[in-house]
């Protein structure tokens, strides 16, 4: 019988188990179905009204992680402290985050007003292909760049192996409304859209906090403490 | 060197092991105590899968043995214990993984050739 223990895989599965609870999918899940509201903020000037109703739902979703982690996961999974050296690259970790998060940011803008200037701006050098086809690819291409890649980035750093789902479906949501927009136009392309998104990760979430909260029932007071 | 002799010393290197790491229940605790700088009882209990009895009676033996260390506190009027390894049980943990590698390595080496 072996004894060999991969410190590393469980240095994994120690951090991984507070992705159990699907907390962190529910804020994204929030965050996007803020945008099914957009149309409804429309009066407002073009930056702000893309901008407020997933302010408002990303609040709600980071309310629900923040206590959710505190009353509801940490009861049930009990608590660890990190090593000095694990807290150093948690510091990294979020720097990391901050420069992406600017950087997301700035392009999605770019983005916003790029695509809704676009039409108006002649292209006659492209070539038919992409004069045709260049909405969506800028829409693809903002989406991807401007959440995807920042997002599986930092899923990658904090072995959070569903973030790498919601960095996908996050990056198509812009893509998807141009699609939708076809058959659909406008609101119910941004309606559907955010709608369709941010349900899956909601009930992605919504599943695995219920699976977590079959599996770890509150323990009695006194084992907790240690004094059983 | 004499094959006999070489058989003595990969004996010996195995009765040398630390006994109190290598029972299978502490020696879980000990890895889990390893990667992190302290945890509660709720956590070992859920990483490791043990119960809260056999978590408790082995923590007491490594508490003896000066391998962890258990701190009483109170977060917000709740009391709460955190364990973590002292100095001498990470030491002792380190060497441990080591001596095993190396049985391990032997016998490997052994099951080779033969």
């Amino acid at each position: 019988m072996t004894r060999e223990i991969d410190l590393k895989k469980l240095e994994r599965k120690v951090f991984t188990s507070h992705y159990e609870d699907g907390l962190w999918d529910l804020f994204f899940g929030f965050l996007f179905l803020g945008g099914v509201f957009i149309p409804m903020v429309s009066w407002l000037p073009m930056v702000l009204f893309s901008i407020i109703p997933q302010l408002v739902t990303g609040v709600i979703g980071c309310a629900i992680l923040i206590a959710g982690k505190k009353y509801i996961t940490t009861p049930r999974l009990g608590l660890f402290k990190y090593s000095q050296r694990q807290e150093a690259r948690k510091k990294k970790i979020m720097l990391v985050l901050t420069i992406f998060s600017i950087i997301g940011a700035v392009l999605l803008i770019l983005g916003l007003i790029f695509s809704i200037t676009f039409p108006t701006v002649p292209q006659p050098e492209l070539p038919v292909f992409l004069r045709t086809y260049n909405k969506y690819l800028t829409a693809l291409g903002v989406g991807l760049l401007g959440f995807s890649l920042p997002l599986g980035v930092v899923s990658y750093f904090l072995k959070f192996d569903r973030g790498y789902i919601i960095a996908l479906l996050g990056g198509m949501i812009f893509f998807l409304t141009e699609i939708f927009y076809i058959f659909v136009g406008t609101p119910l392309d941004t309606i559907l859209t955010y709608g369709i998104i941010g349900g899956i990760i909601l009930s992605m979430g919504l599943f695995y906090f219920l699976r977590f909260l079959r599996k770890h029932p509150l323990p009695k007071e006194e084992m907790v403490s240690g004094s059983e | 060197m004499d094959p006999n002799e070489k058989e003595t010393d990969e004996a010996q290197s195995l009765t040398d092991i630390d006994r109190l790491i290598h029972e299978p229940a502490r020696l879980i605790i000990m890895a889990h105590l390893y990667v992190v700088e302290g945890a509660d009882y709720l956590f070992l209990k859920n990483q490791t899968g043990l119960t809260w009895g056999n978590i408790s009676s082995h923590i007491s033996k490594l508490e003896a043995a000066g391998y962890v260390a258990v701190k009483k506190e109170f977060i917000k009027k709740k009391p709460h214990t955190m364990l973590s390894l002292t100095d001498k049980g990470r030491t002792a943990f380190r060497e441990y993984r080591e001596k095993m590698k190396r049985v391990l390595d032997e016998l490997n080496g052994k099951g080779e050739k033969s």
